[in-house]
């Protein structure tokens, strides 16, 4: 038909299979990519510092919204407060919140693997960050600070993480051939990595932080410090470490109605929320404006225990009625929906803790007279009279209530606290009906046991 | 450019090959035209024909040379041929006719139908195509005739139950849900890298999903990709299997290939068909729970046994807040509605001597049977068009696929909830038509539907193949394949999907949203060269391939609406974040070659290689070589059995090869951050992305195919058994790590060598072959057994407690149940370990194998006159773990077999433990020992009429046009003891449906 134009065809398909072939075999770099543009090598962010600074940040967003920091129903603060004696469960059945409010938790209940993994995972990324800042170029006082940051972020999570689960596995490395294999570390030798850890932060971090508070200084590290010095039994240091933050004058007690507001003068550490509009995951999780309500109430056991006036339970305390019943909720964050602006910031450390823990490492050391001192700091400020208690027993058990009625509902202080006076077993037992005293310590997530034998055996009771 | 040595070496050697392979070629081709005969050659014209006149487009070919021509419009052809040379007339569905010219110089010929013309029938192997009768690869295939029985809208449900080796589940009934398919067995641990290669019209397919986590919730995360290719478009579908069919796709190959092939027109006038549709669906099967009567009982023995009274007041399902007598099947009222299902569907095709073109367009429409206005619609283009030179040496073909989808569906599966919710709940709607809270006492179902998902698919897939015949025997090609995907998903979550007592306002409203596109090219230039010389048969082909693969996606959330009317709108949300902005790559070229030998059409021996480099891994892991080996004799034609009356055809064949797979998802082998979704403090994090291992490689997968073929009867009855073996080494997997290591999971290659043996039957037989009476039937059955060879230090890897050498990779542990305590009733269950207690790791060690024992399916094709019955029967054989979704007396709804079954006193003799609220951990840890015990294996076996389609064409006088009504049903019954369907076993989600549609087909 047309054979000029085949023929020219022709010429073209040889020239452009030939070309092809030879152009293809040429080519074997033609595989070679790339990075993506969304991704930064590992070894450059530590070299810049709005980099490195990003990957730190980083770690506090993901504290802030997963793991053992977590604000939400599926977050310790939550699933500790049902687990011991401050939350009452209304939701559905067949949940992971209502087997932590029966007492009847298992190996491979979900949330216990959402939280261990995702703690893990910021410990990793802490570990990262001081193994990338280590063979940085960056000078000095640009790594130091955030080389601090990284040792304050191991140790709050390792802190949260020995008093749930006991024993865990620590490491400080991100090598996975070897943290796939780890051992557990016994708790006082956990402590004394957190201790070790805390330290360092106290040198490299700066004496005042970055406004608001969202970033960790000095004295966040001491007052956790303080926490890890009280928890092993090492009273003095314990006072000592509290003193530094009290006596620094950067923070003062306000009132209760004050208190979780995010420019509060209290506050020692907190976390920048979620987004500017946003206030905190924990007023979402605790608030209802209509009873009955849908998730948690507070138990008749922690309202019961205000005494008259205290302004603590006037402010951080709501309850609704309907058809005469009544229902009590955590209302410290008075905040549960988007605002134009944020007005409460999660807070994670504050002064109230450093009086408490002073005066109970006092009341230890049989000062009791200082113990109460600090004591009545916090009583006054819930608009309280004075304790008069002269005995020790009997001040370490207005102290013990004064934990409860200050830090209910707020990062499982309860419970941690209820173990280190010795006395989890002997309330919970006639507070909750399924209480065992195995458990006192959460299982190791199903998962890592199988995936690592080294991690046997299993906490008691799982 | 970095390359190992050893690397080089094999890229010299495999160039040299190629080159090689150029220049015999040409010496082989001298020898091809026999000398001095073309004096003699004279013009022969003629008309062929069949019963009912002129046939255009038969092709006729002077045998033993590559001459040939094709007839026109009106039968008519014109060839050069001496007079010694023998004519071939063929012509796809007819009886080749072979004819000696002599002195004729007009040949006219009748062809006759042939039914059963499995000698000459084509089918695709990918590159090339191969008689089936002379393959030696393992291929499967269904054609238009299986699909358009079945009135279904994903090509995946077409295969279910009709290929041997082929196991094909679907997942969720939701409208454009994913399906799982696994092509002799499971060969890789991670459950998302064992997808075959689909190559549609010669255009891979990236099989991925492409929707989100954060959008995509109602359909598991999956919208089926294949959706984007309609059934009624497809001329055939073929599975290649053994290693011999699939090396020449080399590294993607080790799960088998898909090949789907659109339809085509052909050299007739123009041809109408329009095909109309409308059905209904419904849930295929429901579980059998407690009523309102047998649940309270329960709950009451429950708080009883827990000694907790009076009852608690968040108990408000018996603590008297909600009616005591109400009863609702939740079952029925969230999921058991009405799907409607419309479809439509028009073509025209013809063409003339040169050209031929398809030209169709369809719509599809389904709605759920959830309460609420979702839908799923379809619309479809299909063209092709296809032109060969008058001398038959230029031939080009271009086909497009265009589908439009939108999908709208609740963003959660009802299904949970509607087996989980107490019967005694309360009503849905208030009186005012509102929906009732009950004061906040429950979370009201309806409210789920208030947060919907939206998702808006576009798809176009166009390929372009152009081959032009060099020298006789000689062919250049070039296939060139485009893709390109658009989807566009939203999920909404307003906030009165809250229960109101949170007070939450549109303020807490928020929207995710996700934008990917995803483009890709492939250009393959080819070259092919066959040459028969006397009895000797030789087809080379080389070729080689580059494809680039370019996604973008950019997802967001947004946040705090003024209303929420606004909802859909991000640009109306106070706060956005832009959670994802990526643009993955993906390249991979290859060189790849075959070389076929065919000895009299008896012995067949075909060689395969393929040299692959894919982006997917780091620098000197990038590039694998791959081959295979397969042989056929063909016994039947020899001497002894030739004229046979009873074996008609016989084939021995066997190959062994080795393939490969880079499923593993792009960048894995680099250590990288990435930018966080959450700011913090007003800047976005940086987060490490993954455990860093750049030092995997190329997996592979070694087969093994032996395989007998045997017809009998003029092929009337049609046998086939097949015994393979896979073996796949240095898998790569998805390394279940410890959460200790920062992540769950590592890529890396698995030093352990895992098996896939198995067994596949088929038997197609022509019961009955009357003038106007047919009955055909086609079987199939596999049986497939996997097995963990070797894993050198299995006891300190993460899987020690998960394999065993010697036993399946898919087995699960299981504790072993021992029945119940004489004195609480508690389940207990063997001490392995005699450590005094009952542990996951010490104790769960008991084995159970819920891989299917066998599957297949088995087929009647019956028609009588206008009359046509189909209808397909799909059985497995298989276990699976029983529905357990809590303890018994807890606020869960129970199977309606643990009412009054459970143990109350010492010396009941009970099937189930006492009842708890939750309370006793004893009996909570017991109960979910139970669930992952041998007590909690119950047989998952089931037969499903999977396909029935019963059709009648209309006596017309008007011999031109045919009209054809049939009702088509799929899921239609289902034999089981399983309680639940035991197709998706999946309890959560819902069942696939059973529908029937009722249609008319119009063809002029």
């Amino acid at each position: 038909m047309n054979i000029m134009i085949y023929s020219s065809i022709l010429r073209k398909a040889r020239y452009i299979v030939a070309s092809s072939l030879l152009a293809v075999m040429g080519c074997e770099n033609y595989t070679e990519i790339s990075q993506p543009p969304s991704q930064l090598s590992g070894q450059a962010v530590f070299m810049d510092k709005t980099t490195a600074t990003a990957a730190i940040l980083g770690i506090y967003a993901k504290m802030r919204d997963s793991g053992v920091l977590a604000g939400n129903t599926s977050g310790m603060t939550v699933l500790s407060a049902l687990y011991a004696d401050e939350l009452i469960y209304f939701g559905s059945g067949g949940t992971s919140a209502e087997s932590f409010y029966t007492n009847s938790l298992l190996a491979a209940d979900p949330d216990i693997a959402s939280i261990w993994n995702n703690t893990y995972n910021q410990v990793y990324s802490a570990n990262a960050a001081l193994e990338g800042l280590e063979t940085s170029t960056l000078p000095m006082d640009v790594k130091a600070p955030l080389q601090g940051e990284a040792y304050f972020i191991r140790a709050i999570l390792y802190y949260y993480l020995v008093n749930f689960f006991g024993d865990i596995p620590w490491t400080d490395t991100t090598d996975f051939n070897h943290n796939r294999l780890l051992v557990r570390t016994s708790q006082a030798e956990v402590y004394e990595k957190i201790i070790d850890d805390l330290q360092r932060a106290v040198d490299l971090l700066p004496d005042t932080g970055v406004s608001q508070k969202i970033r960790p200084d000095k004295f966040a590290a001491y007052t956790l410090l303080a926490r890890a010095y009280l928890e092993t039994g090492q009273y003095a240091q314990a006072q000592d470490a509290a003193s530094t933050v009290i006596g620094s004058n950067v923070f003062s007690l306000e009132t209760p109605e004050m208190t979780f507001l995010k420019g509060s003068n209290s506050t020692i550490f907190q976390f920048s929320p979620f987004a500017e509009a946003y206030n905190t995951d924990f007023g979402r999780s605790f608030i209802s404006v209509q009873g009955p309500p849908p998730f948690g109430a507070l138990s008749a056991t922690l309202t019961d225990a205000f005494p008259e006036g205290d302004l603590r339970r006037i402010s951080w305390i709501i309850s609704i009625e309907n058809n005469g019943q009544i229902w009590y909720f955590p209302f410290k964050y008075k905040h549960s929906t988007y605002a134009s602006e944020a007005e409460e910031y999660p807070v994670v450390l504050r002064l109230s803790e450093c009086f408490l823990i002073r005066a109970e490492a006092k009341a230890r050391q049989g000062l009791v007279t200082e113990a109460r001192e600090d004591l009545n700091m916090i009583r006054a400020n819930a608009g309280l009279e004075n304790s008069n208690t002269q005995d020790n027993s009997g001040l370490l058990e207005e102290i013990l209530k004064e934990w409860q009625l200050e830090y209910f509902t707020e990062y499982g202080q309860r419970f941690i606290t209820l173990k280190r006076f010795g006395l989890a077993d002997q309330i919970l037992e006639q507070r909750k009906p399924g209480w065992d005293s195995t458990d006192q310590l959460w299982p190791l997530p199903q998962s890592d046991i199988l995936s690592n034998p080294n991690l046997e055996p299993q906490n008691p009771g799982y | 450019m970095k390359i190992f040595s050893a690397n080089k070496g094999l890229r010299v050697l495999f160039y040299s090959l190629i080159l090689a392979s150029l220049p015999v070629s040409a010496l082989a081709r001298a020898h091809a035209s026999p000398n001095g005969k073309e004096v003699f050659q004279q013009t022969i014209s003629g008309v062929v024909a069949d019963s009912s006149g002129p046939l255009p487009g038969v092709i006729i070919s002077v045998k033993g040379t590559t001459r040939s021509v094709v007839t026109d419009q009106d039968g008519k052809y014109l060839i050069m041929a001496s007079n010694d040379e023998l004519l071939v007339f063929s012509f796809t569905g007819y009886k080749t006719v072979e004819v000696i010219i002599g002195a004729q110089s007009t040949v006219n010929i009748l062809l006759q139908e042939d039914a059963t013309q499995l000698e000459e029938l084509e089918i695709n192997a990918g590159y090339y195509s191969v008689k089936q009768k002379e393959s030696t690869g393992s291929i499967a295939r269904i054609t238009a005739k299986d699909i358009e029985t079945q009135p279904v809208t994903n090509v995946l449900a077409t295969m279910q139950g009709r290929m041997a080796g082929v196991s094909i589940t679907q997942d969720t009934g939701t409208p454009g849900g994913a399906f799982t398919i696994r092509i002799r067995g499971q060969n890789s641990l991670r459950q998302d890298a064992n997808q075959p290669l689909y190559i549609i019209d010669g255009v891979p397919y990236a099989s991925e999903s492409i929707g989100s986590a954060d959008t995509s919730v109602a359909t598991q995360n999956a919208q089926s990709p294949l959706n984007s290719i309609n059934p009624s478009d497809i001329e055939s579908i073929e599975v290649l299997k053994d290693a011999d069919a699939t090396a020449i796709y080399g590294s993607r190959g080790a799960n088998g290939v898909v090949l789907i092939t659109t339809k085509r027109g052909f050299n007739t006038p123009a041809k109408f068909s329009f095909t109309a549709s409308s059905g209904f669906g419904s849930l295929a099967r429901k579980m059998d729970l407690m009523n309102t009567d047998q649940y309270l009982r329960m709950r009451r023995a429950a708080f009883a046994n827990d000694g907790i009274a009076p009852y608690p007041d968040y108990a408000y399902d018996v603590n008297g807040t909600w009616d005591q007598y109400r009863n609702t099947d939740w079952q029925e009222t969230l999921i058991g509605g009405t799907s409607e299902i419309h479809s439509y569907q028009g073509s025209v095709s013809g063409g003339s001597a040169n050209t031929s073109y398809l030209l169709s367009g369809s719509f599809r429409q389904e709605t759920t049977v959830l309460p609420g206005d979702f839908k799923y619609s379809k619309g479809a283009v299909h063209f092709n068009m296809a032109h060969r030179s008058d001398d038959n040496r230029f031939k080009i073909q271009f086909s497009a696929n265009y589908i439009a989808q939108n999908n709208i569906l609740p963003a959660t599966d009802m299904t949970r909830l509607s087996r989980t919710l107490a019967p005694n709940a309360p009503a849905l709607y208030n009186g005012d038509g509102s929906l009732n809270w009950a004061e906040g006492t429950w979370d009201n179902p309806l409210s789920e539907l208030q947060q919907d998902y939206r998702s808006k698919t576009y798809d176009l897939i166009a390929n372009s193949v152009i081959s032009y015949e060099l020298f006789n025997g000689l062919q250049a090609k070039i296939s060139l394949g485009y893709t390109d995907l658009k989807n566009n998903e939203v999920r909404t979550v307003p906030s009165t999907l809250y229960n109101p007592a949170y007070g939450l306002g549109s303020e807490s409203s928020s929207l995710n949203t996700n934008y990917t596109t995803r483009r890709s090219y492939i250009i393959e230039p080819q070259l092919n060269y066959n040459v028969i010389i006397g009895r000797h048969k030789l087809d080379v082909l080389i070729g080689s391939t580059l494809q680039n693969q370019k996604s973008e996606r950019l997802q967001a959330l947004g946040f705090g609406f003024s209303s929420n009317a606004l909802i859909y709108d991000l640009s109306s949300a106070s706060t956005k974040f832009i959670t994802l902005s990526d643009e993955p790559q993906y390249k991979y070229l290859a060189y790849f070659s075959r070389v076929n030998y065919n000895y009299d059409g008896r012995y067949i021996i075909n060689i395969t290689g393929r040299r692959d480099g894919s982006s997917r891994f780091g620098t000197g892991n990038q590039f694998a070589n791959f081959g295979a080996i397969g042989c056929a004799w063909i016994f039947s034609k020899e001497a002894v059995l030739d004229y046979n009356s009873i074996l008609s055809f016989g084939k021995l064949r066997a190959s062994y090869g080795i393939t490969g797979s880079d499923q593993i998802g792009d960048y894995q082998y680099m250590d990288t951050y990435g930018s966080a979704a959450n700011q913090y403090g007003g800047v976005i994090g940086l987060n490490p992305i993954r455990l860093y291992n750049p030092a995997f490689g190329w997996e592979s997968n070694k087969k093994t195919e032996i395989a007998l073929e045997t017809g009998f009867l003029k092929d009337r009855l049609f046998l086939s058994a097949a015994w393979y073996s896979n073996r796949s080494s240095s898998q790569l997997v998805g390394m279940p790590m410890p959460g200790t290591t920062g992540f769950q999971s590592l890529t890396a290659n698995l030093d352990a060598i895992v098996r896939n043996q198995g067994w596949e039957f088929t038997l197609h037989s022509e019961n009955i072959a009357l003038k106007n009476f047919n009955w055909s039937t086609d079987f199939n059955i596999s049986l497939n057994r996997n097995k963990l060879l070797k894993y050198p230090n299995l006891e300190s890897s993460p899987y020690a407690n998960t394999y065993t050498i010697g036993q399946p990779l898919n087995i699960i542990k299981l504790y072993h149940y021992t029945g119940q305590d004489p004195d609480t009733g508690i389940y207990t269950f063997e001490d392995k370990d005699r450590d005094g207690q009952i542990t996951a790791t010490g104790d769960r060690i008991t084995q159970a194998d819920l891989n299917p024992r066998y599957f297949g399916g088995i087929q009647n094709h019956i028609s009588y006159k206008q009359w046509t019955l189909d209808f397909l029967f799909q059985f497995v054989r298989q276990k699976s773990l029983k529905y357990l979704p809590a303890p018994g007396g807890t606020s869960v709804n129970q199977l309606s077999e643990v009412s009054n079954s459970s143990w109350q006193q010492a010396g009941d003799i009970a099937s189930y433990q006492p009842y708890t609220t939750g309370v006793n951990s004893q009996a909570v840890t017991a109960y979910y020992n139970y669930a992952q015990s041998d007590g909690g294996v119950t047989d998952a076996s089931y037969i499903r009429l999977k396909n029935i389609s019963l059709s009648y064409d209309l006596p017309l006088t008007h011999k031109a046009m045919n009209c054809r009504l049939s009702l088509q049903g799929q899921n239609i019954l289902t034999f089981t003891k399983f309680n639940g369907d035991p197709e998706s076993r999946f309890a959560n989600a819902l069942p696939p449906l059973k529908f029937y549609t009722l249609g008319v087909q119009l063809n002029f």
